[in-house]
């Protein structure tokens, strides 16, 4: 390790806590403080505003704590700082003395599935009329996929109907006794949000078709998914639902 | 010292030039959400607007859609927080993939970042740290500045950063590292106004020598912005207007490096945009009583 190295690593650690060493001073009262203090408020900032409504669920100084503690174990590795939050929901689910630990970990996992579809890339979707016109000689071949800007989020459903209520400023009431925890859609349309729950079929479906195989591959695993229910009309059915949604992503040209 | 740190690392993609063109120099401000809508409806008299590089590296969504729409109007040059020209951990290829990438997309007349460092040993603290100011260190940045111009295509502009320690161990002063770095990487500068400013009251320079000292055909694009003063120091807050005595000293940088772009920071606190155009107004008159266009009656 040269030298500059072992000064950066002395500097970082500082930043992080450490006590200051004779290779820097500063003006009386900043100095290394400056940078301590820019570091956890940056980043306690910046999960302020991915997880508005957490933060508003929990309270100011809650959620300071919380924040706080995330910031004290979790390096941030990427480029933006946006992508710091990422491992924060996870990191509330291990908070064993938080109250309502589960949903707070959940309604912190559907904010991040809201703000991770608001700037996902964009991909050009396949309408219905498109799909409707596509040579039936041509389906099986097929590769069908979902746009970048889509989620499915696992939670109860009072996660987003409490996300609907801090958004209105109302009281956050949740049911006391847990409910099934079920998958919800969170998907962009146009320049907006948008998220519904899933039917167990659409759920099922978007699972295979994430994995982007060939459409009678799709078919096959659908029926034995779904067994009872007409392959390909259940198919059909829920492809065109999803292109009207706008989160089918045109077809890949068949190999 | 490694042995390849003195070599003189000159970009194959671009022969030694003066300044990039365009825009035209003129005033421009910092791309903020909060501002979309507004420069959307009105189209405000601002030249350029710069965007932070990270906030689009994502290529899609919502920010995308209005930045596409105000790119339709303004030229965008690019401001990035992440590059570590100045860290010790290798150089992040993929990201200065990302950043090649966006700037062919947006066709951003040029690049920046800081010349700071932002972590180690894989950590981004997200803060633009100094770099100690010795021969050893302007070695290892010169040298990293040439690869990351090889794996940009272009010629990058970097910016002094605003500073709260100093380092014991020094070869030379900040604006004589700027200078040397420019020359020998064959890089610009982004002179960051307030930085000057902030860096003087802290570390107790004249900043006016500061800008004396920082070589005429090199400095790409200004910046300003507000700070906060805690008498026996400052902190580059970007919350608050710019005062006069950074207004001051703009405009000896302006007299001394003639019309470069210029470009008004604010990143907290911010207040709708008609308060930043008229701030952007202040700027555009001592640009104009510094270089009175030839054409103006």
């Amino acid at each position: 390790m040269n030298a500059l190295c072992t000064l950066q690593h002395a500097f970082q650690a500082a930043v992080l806590g450490a006590a200051d060493t004779d290779a820097w001073t500063g003006p009386p009262g900043a100095g290394m403080a400056v940078y301590r203090h820019a570091y956890r408020a940056r980043l306690g900032e910046v999960l302020a505003l991915e997880f508005p409504k957490l933060a508003a669920w929990l309270g100011p100084a809650a959620f300071e704590r919380l924040a706080d503690a995330y910031v004290d174990v979790q390096p941030s590795r990427h480029a933006s700082v946006r992508d710091f939050g990422a491992e924060f929901p996870a990191f509330l689910g291990r908070q064993a003395d938080l109250p309502e630990r589960r949903r707070r970990a959940a309604l912190a996992r559907f904010e991040w599935a809201l703000g991770a579809v608001f700037d996902a890339p964009d991909a050009a979707a396949i309408t219905p009329e498109r799909l409707a016109a596509l040579p039936p000689a041509d389906w099986a071949g097929l590769r069908l996929g979902l746009v970048p800007a889509l989620r499915i989020c696992r939670c109860e459903p009072c996660i987003p109907a409490l996300w609907q209520r801090l958004e209105g400023r109302a009281p956050a009431e949740l049911p006391a006794a847990r409910t099934r925890v079920a998958p919800h859609l969170v998907w962009r349309s146009g320049t907006r949000v948008r998220f519904r729950a899933l039917a167990d079929d659409e759920a099922v479906a978007l699972g295979l078709l994430a994995r982007r195989r060939r459409l009678a591959a799709f078919c096959e695993a659908l029926a034995s998914r779904l067994p009872g229910a007409p392959a390909a009309a259940t198919a059909a059915r829920l492809l065109r639902r999803f292109a009207v949604l706008g989160i089918l992503a045109a077809p890949a040209d068949p190999r | 010292m490694s042995p390849v740190s003195r070599q003189r690392h000159r970009p194959r993609s671009q022969a030694r030039a003066g300044r990039i063109a365009g825009p035209d120099p003129g005033c421009g401000l910092g791309l903020r959400k909060d501002h979309y809508d507004d420069i959307l409806a009105s189209r405000p008299a601002v030249d350029f607007f710069e965007i932070i590089t990270e906030n689009y590296l994502g290529a899609g969504g919502v920010p995308w859609h209005h930045l596409e729409r105000i790119r339709a109007d303004y030229p965008i040059v690019m401001h990035g927080v992440s590059l570590s020209i100045g860290g010790t951990d290798p150089l992040d290829r993929a990201y200065l993939g990302a950043v090649r990438e966006l700037a062919a997309r947006l066709d951003a007349p040029w690049v920046s970042d800081h010349l700071c460092w932002t972590g180690v040993g894989g950590r981004n603290l997200h803060d633009l740290l100094p770099v100690p100011l010795t021969e050893a260190a302007l070695d290892h940045v010169v040298a990293r500045v040439g690869i990351a111009q090889d794996l940009l295509g272009r010629r990058l502009v970097l910016e002094n950063v605003s500073s709260y320690v100093r380092f014991t161990e020094a070869d030379m002063t900040e604006w004589e590292f700027l200078a040397a770095l420019a020359e020998r990487a064959d890089c610009l500068l982004l002179l960051d106004v307030n930085n000057v400013y902030v860096n003087a009251v802290n570390h107790g320079f004249d900043p006016y020598a500061y800008l004396a000292g920082i070589p005429r055909g090199r400095v790409q694009q200004f910046h300003l912005a507000g700070h906060t003063n805690h008498g026996a120091y400052i902190i580059d807050t970007h919350d608050e207007p710019v005062v006069s005595a950074v207004w001051e000293l703009f405009g000896a940088a302006v007299a001394r490096f003639g019309p470069v772009p210029a470009l008004l920071e604010r990143d907290d606190n911010i207040p709708l945009l008609p308060v930043l155009l008229e701030e952007l107004a202040q700027m555009r008159q001592l640009c104009a009583v510094a270089h009175p266009r030839e054409d103006a009656a």
